[in-house]
C-alpha cells in the first residue's frame, strides 16, 4: 500500500532544480555530513588496521593508516580457541529467543500505557520506573533467581530480563505519539476487541518501533555478559561475549603480574609475548563480536524507511 | 450510554466508583497486556528489592539482610563526611551535564540530516558506520583514546604537529578529562541514538510535505514545521529520562581514564565508592550511595517531568 | 534456656560428627585411611586455565600421598569477586578458598569480617593437629602476629616470605652501564651524583652517536609509585613503598605519616628540581608502558625504572637490536657517600590471604593437616606448594659444570613455555602457598651461587633465569641496611570500616597532591600549609590514630 502513495511525494521538479537556499542548505547538510562521516569511520578503519598489524607499531602509533607488518596472528589465535563457536551458537540463541521474549512482553505493555482510556495509567507508570532506580542488589536477586531454580539455566539470560522500562518507555511514547486515537475509536466502532485493533492495525503500523526494539534489545542480549559470568556454572552454556573476555581479561592479568614483578625473567618474557598477542587480540575481537551486528543493521534499517502511513489512514 | 451516566449520578460516590470499574471492564483486554510485565517487575524487581535496606544496615552476611541490625544514617554520613564528596558531586555534575548538552541534540540533528539525503545507500552507509562505534568495549576504548592522545605518538597531536602546534599531554590534564570523556562518549553513541529519532521520522505524514511543497517551503521550513513537530514527543521523554541520570556516572570509563594529574576533575561519584570499597567490601556503604543516587535522580525527574507537563504536554505519567 | 538449646545442639553436632567421621590417622600422612576424603576447593582461574588441574601430577601425588581426594572449581577471574560473596550469601562455601592472593579480593579486613561471622576456621584452633605450623611460627613469632586478628584468631593463610633478602624491593632502577662507561661514571649512590649522572646524560652524547640530544636520562614517570621517587624518598628518611601514604613506625613504634613531614617537603622538592631540570620524557605523565618498551628497545634511556632489562636485553636480540648492559640497584639515594645505605624491603607478607576454609566443613582435621602439609619450611612440603617434587615434577641437575644445580625442566616441558609447563605439572600458580622459603623459589633457578660472576656469566648463557636471587646477592654484596614496610594490620571490624573512608580520602588527596607539587600546579612552599590542614580536615590525625591501635595490637 505504501508504494501508490508514496510516488506522488517525489516530486521531480523539487528534486532536480533546487532553489538558492535550498541548494545552500544540501550543500551544508552534505559537507557536515561527510565530516562526520570520516571522524565516525576513522577509529573504526583504525580497529580494522590494528586487528591485522604488529601490536608494537600499533601501539607507537606506527600504524595509522596502512597496516604494518600485516599478520592474520590475532585472528588465527582467537579462532584456534574452539569455544568461540560454541559462543557464536549460543549467543544466536539467547539473542533471538530473548528478543522474541522481549518483544512479547514491552509491545502490549507499552501500548497499554499509551491508552488514553486506561485507569491507573499514573500508578502503573510510577510503580515501573520506580525499578529503574531502585532494585535489591546482587544477593537478594541471586536468592531470587535461585528460588526460581534458574540458576545455570539458559532461560536465566532471558527471563529475568524479559522488559527493559526504559524500552517499554519508548515504545509507549512511539505508540501515544504516532497511532491517532480516532484509529482506536474507528476501529471501536467496527466492533474490533483491543486484542485484534493491536495486533492488526497497530502492530503493522508501527513497523519502525518494532525495528527500534528489536536492535535495543538484540543487540544487549549480544553484549551481555554480566548475568551470564554470575548464574551461569557450565562453560557449554556461555554466550560468546563471556569467552571474549576471558580472552582479554588474561591480558590484563599479564600486564598487572608483570607489573607486579613477582615473577622470573623467562616467566616475563613469555607472558610479554602473551600480552603482545592479546594487545592484537583485542582488536580481532572487536571485529568478530560486532561483524553479525552490523551485517544485520542495513536489512534492518530499511524497515524505518518504508515509513508508516498514518496520514492514508486517516484520510 | 449518556443516558445510563445520568441514571448512576444520583448516589455520587458509588456511581464514580462505578463508572471507573465500567472503564475499566470495557477495556479489560489492555490490562491482559499490561499482565505480563506486571508480574515480571514484581517478581523479578519488586521481590528482591528488600535488598535496598542494606542502606540502612550494618550488614552481617550470616543474619542476612532482614536479619541484620538497624544502623539508621550511618552509611550515608559516612559519604556526607567525606572530603571527596562534594568534589565527586561537582564533577558528576559536570560531566553528566556536559554530555547531555553536547550528547543529546547531536543525535537529533544527525537523524533530521540524513532524513535529507536522497540516496538510500549513502544514508544507510553513514548509519552503519556511526552505529559501529556503539559496539565498542569501555575497556578498548580507553586504550584506543590513550592512544590517539599520546603526545609523542597520538594521532591528534600528530595533526597538531602537521599544523605547527605544540604536542598537547591531553590525558595529564585536569581541565581536558571532562572534554575527553564527553566527547569520546559522542562519538560512541551519537550514531546508535539517532536511532529511535530514525525511527519516529519514519512517522512524518507524507501529504503535510507535499502540501508544503506546494506552498513553496525551504527544506528549512518542512524540517523546522513538518518533521521537527513529529520527534517533538520522543525527543522530550527521551531528555526526561535523560534528565533522570544526572548524577549517574558510570564507574568503569572514569576509572579507566582517571590518573594522579586529572584527578581532581575526575574523581565520581562511583569510582569513589568503588575505591572506598577496594578497601573493605562494603555492601552496606555501596548500596547507600546507590540509593542516595536514586533518590536525588528521582526528584530531578519528578521535577522535570511536572514541568515538562506544564510546558509541553508531553510527560511521563 | 539458651544453654540447654546449646548444649543439646553440640550434643546432636558431636553425636553426627561420630557417625560420619573420617577414619583419621593419629599423625603425619596419609591423614585418612581407607576410603578417600573429598575436598571441594574453589577459587579463580590460574594463568593457564587450559590445562584440568585436577588430572594433573600434582593433585595425583597430593591424592597419593594424603589419600585425600581433592576437587578445584575455578572461576574466571573477572567471575570470581562476585562468586566469592554469593558463596558466602548463600552459605555454599566449599571446603575451602584458594588461590585468593592474587585475584581474590579476600582483604585482610573481608576476611576478619566473614571469619567474626562465623563463616571461617580459626586455624588458631587446631594447632595441635598442625606441627609444621606450629613449628613455624615458633621460627618466626613475627608472622604470626601479622596474621592473628584482634581477638586472637587465625582465619587464613596470606604468603608469607621467610626469603629475607629476596623480598627487597623488586622494583630498582636499571643503570645502562654502557652508557655510563662513555661518559666516565659511576652508578650514583648520593642525591648529587644522580643530579651528576643525569645530566650528562641529558647533556652528553652518552650513546656515541653524534648526537648529544636523542638521550632520555630517565624512563619513569611522575606518578607516585614512581621507583626513582622512592629510592630518593628512603634517603630523606620516609621509608615507605611508595610517596603516596607514606606511613612507617619510627624506633619507638610511633607511627608517622611520611606525607605531613618536613623531610618530604624537602623530598617533593629535590623531586621537582628534577623534573625541571628535564630529565624526564616530555610526556613522563602520559607514556605508555608499550612506548616504553619500543623506546627501550632503541637504546633511548639511560636509566630504566620498574623494569627487568633482561626481558629487554631477549627482545632487543630477537629484533636484532644492539644490546646494552644494564646493572640494576635499588637503594637509597642519600645526601652523604658515608650515609647508611638503606634499601625498603617489602612486607614480608602477601597484601591479600591466599587461602582460607571453611568454619562448617564436614572434614575440618583433614583441611587443617592437609594445609599443615605446605607449611614444612626445610622439608618437602615448603616446596611442594610451588614448585611440586623431585621426581614427579623436575629433575635436579647440575648446570654446565659450574657446580650449580637447578631444577631442570627445558627437555621435559616441550612446547610449553616454563611457567605454563610449571602450572601443569606443579601447582597452579600459588594455589596451596603459603610461603616463600628458602627451599623454593629454585625451580628453573638456580640453587647455590658461589659469586657474582659465576651467576652473571650463567645470566648470558642460560635462557632461565631469576631474577630476584641475582639482584638480592648483588644487593647483599653491597652491604645494604634493610627496613621493612608497614604490611597488613591487623584491624577490628569498627576500625576496619572506620578506616575504608578516612583511607580512601587521604589516599586519593596524597597521590593528587604530589603529582602536583612536581609539575608544578601547586607551589611547595606557598601551599604546604593549606596542604596540611587539608590532610587535618580530613581527620588524617584519627586514621593515623587507627593505625597506631592496630600496629600495637600486633606489635603485643
Amino acid at each position: 500500500m505504501s508504494k501508490a502513495i508514496y510516488k506522488p511525494v517525489v516530486n521531480k521538479k523539487n528534486a532536480i532544480k533546487l532553489r538558492g537556499w535550498d541548494l545552500a542548505f544540501m550543500i551544508i547538510v552534505c559537507v557536515v555530513l561527510a565530516l562526520f562521516f570520516f571522524i565516525e569511520l576513522y577509529p573504526m578503519f583504525f580497529i580494522v588496521i590494528a586487528s591485522f598489524s604488529d601490536p608494537l607499531a600499533v601501539a607507537n602509533g606506527q600504524a595509522l593508516f596502512w597496516p604494518v607488518r600485516p599478520t592474520l596472528d590475532g585472528y588465527k589465535y582467537v579462532l584456534s580457541y574452539t569455544v568461540i563457536w560454541l559462543g557464536y551458537a549460543n549467543t544466536f540463541f539467547y539473542t533471538i529467543v530473548g528478543t522474541a521474549v522481549n518483544l512479547a512482553v514491552t509491545l502490549p505493555c507499552g501500548y497499554a500505557l499509551s491508552r488514553r482510556d486506561l485507569k491507573g495509567k499514573r500508578f502503573f507508570m510510577v510503580l515501573f520506573m520506580f525499578t529503574m532506580y531502585f532494585s535489591g542488589g546482587l544477593v537478594p536477586g541471586y536468592l531470587n533467581i535461585k528460588q526460581f531454580g534458574l540458576i545455570d539455566s539458559r532461560w536465566v539470560l532471558i527471563i529475568p530480563g524479559a522488559m527493559s522500562v526504559y524500552n517499554m518507555i519508548v515504545c509507549r511514547t512511539f505508540f501515544a505519539s504516532t497511532i491517532p486515537w480516532e484509529l482506536h475509536e474507528a476501529a471501536r466502532i467496527d466492533g474490533a476487541s483491543d486484542f485484534r485493533t493491536f495486533a492488526r492495525i497497530v502492530l503493522p503500523l508501527s513497523a519502525p518501533i518494532i525495528v527500534v526494539m528489536i536492535l535495543y534489545y538484540g543487540v544487549g542480549h549480544w553484549n551481555e555478559y554480566f548475568n551470564a559470568m554470575i548464574y551461569l556454572k557450565s562453560r557449554s552454556k556461555f554466550p560468546l561475549q563471556s569467552f571474549l573476555r576471558e580472552i582479554l581479561i588474561k591480558g590484563e592479568m599479564y600486564k598487572e603480574e608483570i607489573a607486579k614483578g613477582m615473577l622470573d625473567g623467562e616467566a616475563i618474557q613469555d607472558m610479554l609475548k602473551q600480552l603482545d598477542t592479546i594487545n592484537m587480540i583485542k582488536y580481532c575481537i572487536i571485529i568478530i563480536a560486532t561483524a553479525p551486528m552490523l551485517a544485520v543493521y542495513p536489512w534492518l534499517q530499511k524497515y524505518f524507511a518504508k515509513g508508516v502511513m498514518i496520514g492514508s489512514v486517516k484520510g | 450510554m449518556s443516558d445510563s451516566i445520568q441514571r448512576l449520578a444520583a448516589p455520587r460516590r458509588r456511581s464514580k466508583a462505578r463508572k471507573t470499574l465500567l472503564s475499566v471492564l470495557r477495556c479489560w483486554q489492555v490490562y491482559v497486556m499490561l499482565l505480563p510485565a506486571l508480574i515480571y517487575i514484581i517478581l523479578f524487581a519488586y521481590k528482591p528489592m528488600y535488598g535496598v535496606l542494606i542502606a540502612f544496615k550494618t550488614y552481617k552476611m550470616k543474619l542476612g539482610i532482614m536479619g541484620s541490625p538497624w544502623c539508621g544514617l550511618d552509611n550515608f554520613y559516612r559519604l556526607f563526611n567525606s572530603y571527596w564528596f562534594p568534589i565527586t558531586v561537582r564533577n558528576t555534575l559536570t560531566l553528566s551535564l556536559l554530555s547531555l548538552v553536547l550528547g543529546f541534540p547531536l543525535p537529533i540533528i544527525l537523524a533530521l540530516m540524513l532524513n535529507e539525503l536522497k540516496s538510500e545507500g549513502i544514508r544507510r552507509t553513514i548509519q552503519t558506520v556511526s552505529y559501529a562505534p556503539h559496539f565498542i568495549s569501555t575497556v578498548v576504548l580507553c586504550s584506543m583514546v590513550t592512544l590517539f592522545l599520546s603526545p609523542s605518538s597520538g594521532a591528534i597531536n600528530k595533526f597538531i604537529e602537521f599544523f605547527g602546534g605544540k604536542p598537547v599531554s591531553f590525558m595529564a590534564s585536569a581541565p581536558m578529562f571532562k572534554w575527553i570523556y564527553v566527547l569520546s562518549g559522542v562519538w560512541q553513541g551519537v550514531g546508535w541514538s539517532s536511532i529511535i529519532f530514525t525511527a519516529a521520522l519514519a512517522g512524518v505524514d507524507k501529504s503535510l510535505l507535499e502540501a508544503a511543497d506546494i506552498d513553496g517551503a525551504t527544506r528549512i521550513q518542512k524540517i523546522w514545521y513538518v518533521n521537527v513537530p513529529v520527534l517533538i514527543p520522543t525527543i522530550v521523554i527521551m531528555l526526561i529520562l535523560q534528565c533522570g541520570s544526572l548524577l549517574s556516572v558510570g564507574y568503569e570509563k572514569v576509572y579507566l581514564l582517571q590518573n594522579d594529574f586529572n584527578m581532581t576533575a575526575a574523581e565520581v561519584i562511583s569510582t569513589y565508592t568503588y575505591k572506598v570499597g577496594l578497601e573493605q567490601a562494603d555492601f552496606a556503604f555501596s548500596t547507600a550511595v546507590g540509593v542516595l543516587n536514586s533518590v536525588v535522580n528521582s526528584i530531578i525527574l519528578i521535577i522535570v517531568n511536572a514541568i515538562s507537563r506544564r510546558v509541553s504536554e508531553t510527560a511521563l505519567w | 534456656m539458651k544453654k540447654i538449646l546449646a548444649l543439646v545442639l553440640a550434643l546432636m553436632l558431636a553425636l553426627s560428627a561420630a557417625a560420619m567421621a573420617d577414619t583419621l590417622t593419629d599423625s603425619g600422612y596419609p591423614i585418612v585411611e581407607g576410603d578417600m576424603v573429598t575436598l571441594e576447593i574453589a577459587g579463580p582461574e590460574p594463568y593457564y586455565p587450559d590445562h584440568d588441574w585436577n588430572d594433573s601430577p600434582f593433585v595425583t601425588e597430593i591424592e597419593k600421598i594424603m589419600n585425600v581426594h581433592i576437587h578445584y572449581t575455578p572461576y574466571s577471574a573477572d567471575a570470581w569477586p562476585n562468586q566469592m560473596t554469593l558463596m558466602f550469601a548463600t552459605d555454599e562455601l566449599p571446603d575451602m578458598l584458594a588461590n585468593l592472593n592474587d585475584r581474590g579480593n579476600m582483604s585482610y579486613g573481608q576476611a576478619l569480617k566473614y571469619g567474626d561471622e562465623g563463616y571461617l576456621m580459626d586455624f588458631s584452633q587446631y594447632k595441635d593437629i598442625m606441627p609444621f605450623m606450629t613449628e613455624f611460627f615458633k621460627n618466626h613469632p613475627e608472622y604470626e602476629s601479622y596474621i592473628t586478628t584482634a581477638s586472637g584468631a587465625i582465619y587464613g593463610f596470606p604468603i608469607m616470605n621467610v626469603q629475607g633478602a629476596d623480598s627487597l624491593s623488586i622494583y630498582p632502577l636499571s643503570w645502562n652501564t654502557d652508557w655510563l662507561k662513555n661518559l666516565g661514571l659511576e652508578i650514583p649512590k648520593t642525591r648529587d651524583e644522580l643530579v651528576e649522572v643525569l645530566t650528562a646524560i641529558r647533556d652528553k652524547d652518552a650513546d656515541g652517536d653524534g648526537d648529544a640530544t636523542n638521550e632520555i636520562p630517565y624512563a619513569g614517570g611522575l606518578t607516585n609509585g614512581d621507583n626513582l621517587a622512592q629510592m630518593v624518598m628512603w634517603g630523606y628518611g620516609i621509608y615507605s613503598r611508595v610517596p603516596g601514604y607514606a606511613i612507617y613506625a619510627d624506633d619507638n613504634g610511633k607511627l608517622i605519616l611520611g606525607n605531613m613531614t618536613d623531610e618530604y617537603k624537602e623530598f617533593v622538592t629535590f623531586m621537582r628540581k628534577l623534573y625541571t631540570e628535564g630529565f624526564y620524557a616530555d610526556d613522563a605523565s602520559v607514556v605508555t608502558g608499550d612506548e616504553i618498551k619500543e623506546r627501550t628497545l632503541n637504546n633511548q634511556y639511560g636509566v630504566l625504572s620498574g623494569a627487568y632489562s633482561e626481558q629487554y636485553v631477549a627482545l632487543q636480540e630477537e629484533r636484532g637490536k644492539t644490546v646494552q648492559n644494564w646493572i640494576p640497584t635499588n637503594s637509597a639515594f642519600t645526601a652523604n657517600k658515608d650515609d647508611a645505605r638503606v634499601t625498603v624491603l617489602n612486607h614480608p607478607v602477601s597484601s591479600n590471604i591466599n587461602i582460607v576454609a571453611n568454619a562448617s566443613t564436614e572434614h575440618p582435621e583433614v583441611v587443617a593437616r592437609f594445609l599443615d602439609y605446605f607449611f614444612d619450611e626445610f622439608g618437602v612440603g615448603g616446596d611442594a606448594a610451588l614448585n611440586g617434587w623431585a621426581g614427579v615434577s623436575f629433575t635436579p641437575k647440575e648446570v654446565m659444570g659450574t657446580g650449580i644445580t637447578m631444577f631442570d625442566v627445558e627437555e621435559q616441558r616441550g612446547d610449553m613455555d616454563a611457567w605454563e609447563y610449571r602450572s601443569s605439572v606443579a601447582c597452579w600458580y600459588q594455589c596451596f602457598a603459603t610461603m616463600w622459603c628458602k627451599v623454593n623459589s629454585n625451580w628453573l633457578v638456580y640453587d647455590y651461587v658461589e659469586n657474582k660472576d659465576d651467576l652473571l656469566d650463567m645470566w648470558k648463557h642460560c635462557s632461565i633465569g631469576n631474577g630476584n636471587n641475582w639482584r638480592a646477592y648483588c644487593n647483599e654484596e653491597d652491604g645494604l641496611t634493610f627496613k621493612t614496610t608497614f604490611g597488613p594490620m591487623p584491624y577490628t571490624d569498627a576500625e576496619a570500616t572506620e578506616r575504608a573512608t578516612l583511607y580512601t580520602d587521604v589516599k586519593t588527596y596524597l597521590d593528587t597532591m604530589y603529582t602536583a607539587f612536581i609539575t608544578g600546579e601547586y607551589d611547595i612552599d606557598g601551599y604546604w600549609d593549606t596542604y596540611v590542614d587539608t590532610l587535618k580536615n580530613m581527620k588524617v590525625e584519627r586514621l593515623i590514630e587507627i593505625e597506631q591501635a592496630a600496629y600495637d595490637r600486633m606489635a603485643g
